[in-house]
């Protein structure tokens, strides 16, 4: 209604204008036409100048209607501020502008008039747009919302509709505000405060949700227990009497966060100030000594590295909407996609990504993506067309992302990701960007050297010690300050990103009185995993007499799924008669993990070791002894293994390895250059392609004596 | 393919794609949940899963997260998901 009297308006001004013409037209009188550039100048500062009364400026108006996504931009009170001042240029131009073109009307002779009003006047327009143009896009680079850490929040920091969280895609519109988080907090305060417990267990999957129960529980100055494992068991053995435990997930025994920030509105109340040096946050992770292990955390740390994130990648932040896949229960996830974006007002996804289609959907506006190194590999293993993103921004840590991967990132994702590297004891400490190298480039501050064992030792601002962390990972530091990570040193393992100790797993199982003694190793073959070898209590044996072994399986799948996340439950076991160890009782690693290794098995015996396996490729090593009854009736004079004989070797190997069956009579071709004698040490690689197996015979020097290709019945 | 094919197809893709050792088609059962209890899969699998069942049937699961986690409560809930997308495309 309102727009439209205004149309009405601005039609009767130009009407106006109009008239003001014809009548000059009409009349003749050339005095009247000179004053036509000064009236068009005063109803540009009409029509400008009205705005920055009754607001929005006019300028913003143009902006907002070219481009929707103001409306809903974090820093849309910078932009409105940012065009007043323009139409307040714009109005002061039309004042001297319009001045100048009144004073021209009476000078001696029309030139002045002409020249001015003709030429000088929308070269100065001119000037002004694109004056203005270059000042915006620097305006535009430099559009940052402000850093303040949760520890020094208030309820005026932020305007009340500026928004904290976004659901599904940003632009969908679906948020959560300033005053929305004030307002839930508050709920959230008054429950803590009704209750007496100081320590309360936290896991939300909801961002939101967690992010207003980790704020209200600092508020009211509770400890946090922090933990992605709300397994019974886990929970039971650190939840102390005095612990309170809060969650979405409908645990048993829990409070159901959900229940409190839907419940009953209690008022908008100020943030109590938090020290963030007194905070105490427990981060479970799994520690070596094979029990739950608690890293005690504070704020003080965790915001001194967001400041450095910010301070170095801010404009990167700035300009777009955080999203991730990452449990925030972890510090990665926490600090990174919600610690940090809640701290710097942007906008964090309350979501977490949890299967690689949804990237697909978020094409609509321009993201920082927190990921690990697993979750990449697999959306972008099998993708072929780029998704499309805008512009985004990925960040990676808990794991080794492979150079490889991270091309494929690039090229389907659209950017090459950024990796952090930190544990739970330090934060982050060190990045790199791999297509600029292996190393990796401590963050500021961060002081690095090495122990007697090679590993690294971290001193920083962003651990509490100041003696530093002594980390299990052994590097290679440079003069300059860089370094290379060399590998772990100690029985702390990683199963796609999740840290465990073998040892622990271990310690659970020989707790089982069905267990007599066990080793757990970790394994990667197509995927990390660990593998369990277990020699059975005399009970264990009684009790799984007569069953099939998947059953075995299940009873100690089930029984540590009590204790730990399914990533790291043992995927192979072996039931041992003893755990083979030397004869200083320390075990025999490699035996051990020999037992779960994928095995060739022998074929006409003849007994295959595997050189070297990839998901689609694999090679073998063999020597067909003279034995061996391949030779039998063919040339018996001179014996070498015959065509029939080739294909039926490579035929089973592919079909062993590949777990596909190829059918007897099918399309195959081969091509000899020499003959395989018996005896000889040979190599046999298969590589697949759909359901086209490519086999060749070479031996130790390389020198190929013979290919050739067949079909099996499915693909792989 | 019928209902009790495709949840059989399901189980051998479960199988091999995730490389189970020990376990038969007819150990899995068709409503228990595949991740949490029962088989106990991990979020890895069930990307790889994913994967596998695009190729497999050529299907595709939504962008909704929470949509997903119901496709992969168990196999029942997979093949008449499958089937479901199935019947939409000859439609």
């Amino acid at each position: 209604m309102a727009w439209s009297q205004k149309r009405i308006k601005t039609a009767l001004c130009i009407g106006f204008l109009v008239c003001g013409g014809l009548v000059a037209l009409v009349t003749g009188s050339a005095r009247i036409l000179t004053f036509y550039p000064a009236l068009v100048n005063l109803f540009f500062l009409v029509l400008f100048g009205h705005t920055l009364f009754v607001g929005p400026s006019m300028v913003y108006r143009f902006a907002a209607l070219k481009d929707k996504s103001i409306a809903i931009s974090p820093y849309r009170k910078k932009i409105a501020a940012y065009c007043r001042k323009v139409t307040l240029v714009w109005c002061c131009f039309f004042i001297v502008n319009g001045s100048i073109a009144l004073l021209s009307v009476f000078g001696e002779t029309y030139r002045f008039w002409a020249l001015y009003n003709g030429c000088i006047a929308y070269i100065l327009m001119g000037l002004l747009f694109v004056g203005e143009y270059i000042v915006r896009k620097v305006v535009q680079k430099n559009m940052k919302g402000d850093f303040i850490p949760l520890t020094q929040i208030k309820l005026n920091s932020r305007d009340m509709d500026s928004i904290v969280c976004y659901q599904g895609r940003y632009t969908d519109g679906v948020f959560k505000t300033w005053q929305d988080f004030a307002r839930d907090c508050t709920k959230m305060r008054h429950f803590l405060m009704a209750h007496k417990e100081t320590q309360w267990i936290l896991n939300c999957e909801d961002c939101y949700y967690f992010y207003v129960t980790f704020a209200s529980l600092l508020q009211c100055r509770k400890e946090i227990l922090l933990t992605a494992n709300i397994t019974p068991e886990f929970i039971k053995e650190i939840r102390l009497p005095g612990i309170g435990f809060l969650t979405d997930q409908k645990a048993p025994d829990s409070t159901d966060i959900a229940a409190i920030v839907e419940g009953p509105d209690a008022g908008i109340e100020e943030f109590p100030a938090i020290e963030a040096s007194e905070t105490r946050i427990h981060m479970y992770t799994s520690g070596s000594t094979g029990h739950p292990k608690a890293v005690l955390q504070r704020m003080k740390e965790f915001e001194e590295d967001n400041a450095f994130v910010i301070s170095k990648w801010g404009h990167e932040f700035w300009k777009r909407k955080v999203c991730s896949c990452v449990n925030q229960h972890h510090i990665y996830g926490l600090l990174f996609s919600v610690v940090l974006p809640f701290a710097a007002g942007i906008p964090f996804r309350r979501n977490r990504i949890t299967i690689p289609a949804e990237f697909k959907s978020l094409t609509d506006d321009s993201y920082v993506i927190v990921a690990v190194p697993a979750f990449l590999k697999r959306t972008v293993e099998d993708e072929t067309e780029s998704f499309g993103l805008k512009s985004p921004v990925i960040f990676t840590s808990g794991g080794v992302l492979t150079p490889d991967v991270a091309r494929k990132t690039d090229e389907i994702m659209g950017f090459w990701p950024i990796e952090v590297y930190g544990s739970t004891e330090t934060s982050g400490i060190a990045y790199r960007q791999s297509k600029n190298g292996l190393e990796w480039t401590p963050f500021d501050n961060a002081e690095i050297s090495q122990n007697a064992e090679g590993c690294l030792i971290i001193r920083s601002p962003y651990i509490s010690d100041p003696a530093g962390f002594e980390t299990a990972d052994l590097v290679e530091i440079f003069p300059d300050g860089r370094f290379l990570l060399k590998g772990r040193s100690d029985s702390i393992v990683k199963i796609e990103e999740k840290r465990i100790s073998v040892t622990e797993v271990e310690n659970r199982l020989n707790q089982n009185p069905y267990v007599k003694d066990s080793c757990v190793i970790a394994m990667e073959d197509r995927r990390q995993y660990l593998a369990a070898a277990v020699v059975l209590s005399p009970a264990g044996a009684e009790k799984f007499a007569g069953a099939e072994k998947f059953e075995i399986n299940q009873y100690f799948r089930s029984y540590l799924a009590g204790f730990f996340e399914a990533v790291v439950l043992p995927r192979k076991w072996r039931y041992l008669d003893a755990i083979p160890q030397n004869a200083m009782g320390k075990r025999k690693k490699a035996e051990i993990k020999a037992l779960f290794e994928k095995k060739i098995e022998d074929i006409h015996g003849i007994s295959f070791a595997i050189k070297e396996q990839e998901e689609k490729k694999i090679s073998v090593t063999f020597s067909a002894p003279e034995s061996c009854d391949f030779y039998d009736g063919h040339f018996p004079e001179q014996k070498f293994l015959p065509a029939v004989a080739q294909f039926h070797i490579a035929v089973k190997v592919a079909e062993q390895y590949f777990k596909v069956a190829v059918p007897l009579v099918e399309t195959r071709r081969i091509k000899f250059s020499h003959p395989i004698l018996p005896d000889r040490p040979m190599i046999l690689t298969i590589s697949c392609d759909g359901s086209k197996f490519q086999f060749a015979y070479s031996d130790e020097a390389g020198k190929e004596y013979s290919k050739g290709t067949f079909f099996s019945k499915e693909t792989v | 393919m019928n209902m009790d094919e495709l949840k059989l197809e399901i189980k051998k893709i479960i199988i091999s794609a995730l490389e189970l050792e020990d376990i038969k088609p007819e150990n899995i059962v068709d409503s228990e949940p595949l991740f949490g209890a029962g088989l106990g899969l991990d979020s890895i699998d069930a990307l790889e899963l994913g994967i596998a069942l695009k190729k497999r049937f050529g299907i595709s699961f939504s962008a909704e997260s929470s949509d997903n986690r119901k496709h992969f409560a168990s196999v029942d809930a997979l093949a008449a998901y499958i089937s479901a997308q199935k019947n939409g495309e000859t439609k």
